[in-house]
């Protein structure tokens, strides 16, 4: 699996945060959009895409955890990771829950989001 | 049998019985001068008649004049204490002509004894015996003695005297005492002053019966007397009956009526107080029992502070703890006035004492929640700070990170540049770490304290929060609303959060109403569905911006000047760890509802 054949949706209301992000998976050559609402990106985003969706969890009116809602009624196929600057307790239960691939806390390294996205590349060559 | 000796024994008898009792009533209270005055003329009445049974039956002229001059002495203690009791008695008579009565009869005792035979005779040559009374008596034969006028001079003064006072106490309207006492006074000593002169002048042969006229006065005057002690004892049971009425009124007032006398250490006390202090009914209670019962950690201070209310301030008052027989531990107040004596030394306290257990205990449960809710209000604002302050630094710590990499992953194309900037971006990706690693510990330090849940009634948790706002609702002029469903299920709660959250969510409503002319503050509970509880409070306040509907349950949004912004944060916070629900809304008729729900205990 090569890292090109990847590509990843950001969406996150801190603008900066996104920026950075989508700047980071780009140098390692890696594909990435970002979007500033969950509205945003349901109008762009078809639900057959394919590729990963990075959201973080507390954004006014629709939040992440109602974003992943959204897109398992609209029949996304994307794995959904969390993203948060918040340490909240049962937040990440929750979101795994939901069927979130994985939880991560800012500030996270590009390693260890690359990490959750090669395991489960790897699972489903398995499989 | 004679009868002048039957007569003149009883006539002495029963003055020296009148004069017995009377100097009883004074020796008990020294204040009562005219019962002394009394006395006095009552000794010198038996003693006069004495002399006279004396004289009556005298063998020879050299007894009869001893008995004679000895007679003075009884006449002078009469008149001397029959001018004290006027002037005691009836409150009036001229003092100098008191003091020249008495300067006479003086005068007339001193020529008694310095003449040859005595003040009435310069001599006495023989006795005739005479029948009196169907008895053979003594008279005298002999020469009058021209000085005996002095004595009579102050008979006739005192009478002068005696109508001056009589009259000014009448005017006064001390009419009874006026008539019976200075009437008699009057008119026996004339009777006796004339009977002398007739006798002693020798105008007439019979013996001296004088004590017999003043033996009326002092029947007079003892009459008056009595009359003042039957007042007395009458007053003393009008006291008894008032004093039953105050026992009665502390008694279902709950508080013990005591009285301590501080000479014999001895407290008198009510079956209430008995009661109050765990002595059994009659027990005898005195200062070191009392003592004995209060704390030992009380017992100095309430000691000293009693000796020294003895002493020094006339009022004492005192809260302290009493062990019962049973180890009960009881909290009483006392209130207490001493009285001394008036020579100043301490006399008696006078108190009374209430047991205030059930006070204190609400006080105290009240402070315990305080502390507990302040508690726990300064450790959730420090959780809700740091974890605004993790979000709102991990943010941008994310973005560092991010960014830092990235540039770290494009400069390792460009093989020049490579060493130092790599080297320095190196550092920031650390630094950030770093900054991210504290930002974790700070926010582990501060977690909160594990949430305990029970089954929790509503009922008594809205009622005990109410209980602390009740003062603060009055001071505002707020009227309360309860809109209380019965038979509510229990919720899964943790009951001082829970308190907490109710605590705020009024504070708001009481803080919204500032400004507002019409102030009603409603607490509602209800059952929304079979398992959900739901506790609301409305306000009639200004409501809420609608702009700010969804804001208000952010940290740091706040409407208050002095506000931090966290109430609504940590309720929030709290209703979540709960599984619950909270949400503000405006009422239709003004103001705002805040509500929450939780979910209902699942045994």
């Amino acid at each position: 699996m090569s890292p090109h054949s990847l590509s990843f949706c950001i969406v996150d209301d801190d603008l900066s945060f996104g920026k950075s992000l989508k700047r980071l998976l780009n140098a390692r050559g890696i594909a990435a959009d970002y979007f500033g609402s969950a509205q945003s990106f349901l109008d762009c985003v078809p639900p057959g895409q394919t590729g990963y969706a990075i959201v973080d969890l507390h954004m006014p009116i629709c939040d992440g955890l109602g974003l992943m809602c959204k897109m398992q009624e609209m029949h996304y196929t994307m794995p959904v990771i969390i993203i948060t600057g918040q340490a909240q307790a049962d937040a990440r239960g929750l979101a795994m829950q939901q069927g979130a691939l994985g939880y991560l806390q800012k500030p996270f390294s590009g390693e260890s989001l690359l990490e959750l996205v090669t395991k489960h590349e790897a699972n489903i060559s398995i499989q | 049998m004679n009868w002048v000796t039957i007569i003149w024994s009883m006539a002495a008898s029963a003055s020296f019985t009148l004069a017995a009792i009377n100097l009883l009533i004074w020796s008990r209270k020294l204040k009562a001068w005219a019962h002394a005055f009394f006395a006095l003329t009552a000794i010198g009445v038996a003693l006069m008649a004495a002399i006279e049974l004396l004289m009556a039956q005298a063998g020879t002229a050299g007894q009869f004049g001893a008995a004679l001059r000895w007679y003075q002495v009884p006449v002078l203690m009469i008149i001397v204490s029959l001018v004290g009791f006027i002037r005691l008695y009836l409150r009036a008579g001229r003092p100098w002509l008191a003091w020249t009565v008495c300067g006479l009869r003086v005068l007339s005792l001193i020529i008694n004894f310095i003449s040859k035979t005595n003040l009435n005779y310069r001599e006495i040559s023989s006795l005739r015996h005479i029948r009196f009374l169907g008895e053979s008596v003594s008279i005298p034969e002999g020469v009058s003695n021209p000085w005996m006028l002095v004595g009579q001079a102050s008979l006739l003064l005192l009478v002068v005297f005696a109508v001056d006072a009589t009259l000014t106490a009448w005017r006064r309207g001390a009419r009874r005492q006026a008539g019976v006492v200075g009437g008699s006074i009057i008119f026996f000593t004339l009777a006796g002053l004339g009977e002398a002169i007739l006798v002693l002048w020798r105008i007439i042969p019979v013996p001296l019966t004088t004590s017999f006229f003043f033996l009326a006065v002092v029947g007079a005057m003892a009459l008056e007397l009595s009359v003042d002690t039957l007042r007395a004892s009458e007053l003393l049971e009008d006291l008894r009956e008032s004093e039953t009425r105050v026992v009665l009124a502390a008694d279902s007032a709950n508080v013990g009526f005591w009285s301590w006398d501080f000479d014999t250490g001895l407290i008198w006390a009510t079956q209430k107080t008995l009661e109050i202090y765990g002595f059994s009914p009659n027990e005898k209670m005195t200062f070191d029992k009392f003592l004995g019962v209060v704390h030992p950690d009380d017992r100095d201070r309430v000691g000293n502070d009693a000796r020294r209310a003895f002493q020094e301030a006339p009022d004492f008052r005192a809260e302290y703890r009493i062990v019962l027989p049973d180890k009960s531990i009881r909290w009483i107040s006392a209130q207490a006035k001493a009285k001394s004596k008036p020579t100043g030394e301490p006399r008696r306290m006078l108190g009374v004492s209430l047991d205030i257990t059930q006070r204190r205990q609400n006080e105290s449960e009240m402070v315990e929640l305080r502390l507990e809710l302040a508690h726990l209000a300064r450790v959730l604002a420090i959780s809700e700070l740091s974890t605004s302050l993790a979000h709102e630094i991990n943010q941008p710590l994310g973005a560092i990170l991010n960014n830092a990499e990235a540039a770290k992953l494009l400069l390792s194309r460009d093989k020049d540049r490579q060493g130092t900037i790599s080297e320095i971006l190196e550092d920031i990706i650390q630094d950030t770490q770093r900054a991210g690693d504290v930002v974790r510990k700070i926010r582990g330090m501060a977690k909160k304290s594990e949430a305990h849940f029970e089954p929790l009634p509503v009922d008594p948790l809205i009622k005990d929060v109410l209980k602390l706002v009740n003062s603060t609702l009055s001071m505002n002029n707020i009227t309360l609303q309860l809109d209380l469903k019965p038979d509510l299920a229990d919720v899964k709660g943790d009951r001082v959060r829970l308190q907490q959250v109710l605590m705020n969510l009024i504070a708001n409503a009481i803080h919204a109403m500032n400004n507002t002319p019409s102030r009603t503050l409603t607490v509602r509970s209800a059952m929304e569905a079979p398992d959900i509880v739901t506790v609301s409070v409305s306000d009639s306040g200004t409501g809420i911006d609608k702009a700010k509907q969804e804001a208000v349950f952010r940290p740091f949004f706040t409407t208050k000047k002095d506000g931090l912004g966290f109430g609504l944060s940590i309720c929030r916070s709290i209703i979540e760890e709960h599984g619950g629900r909270i949400w503000g809304e405006n009422n239709p008729t003004g103001g705002a509802t805040f509500s929450f729900s939780l979910k209902a205990w699942k045994g």
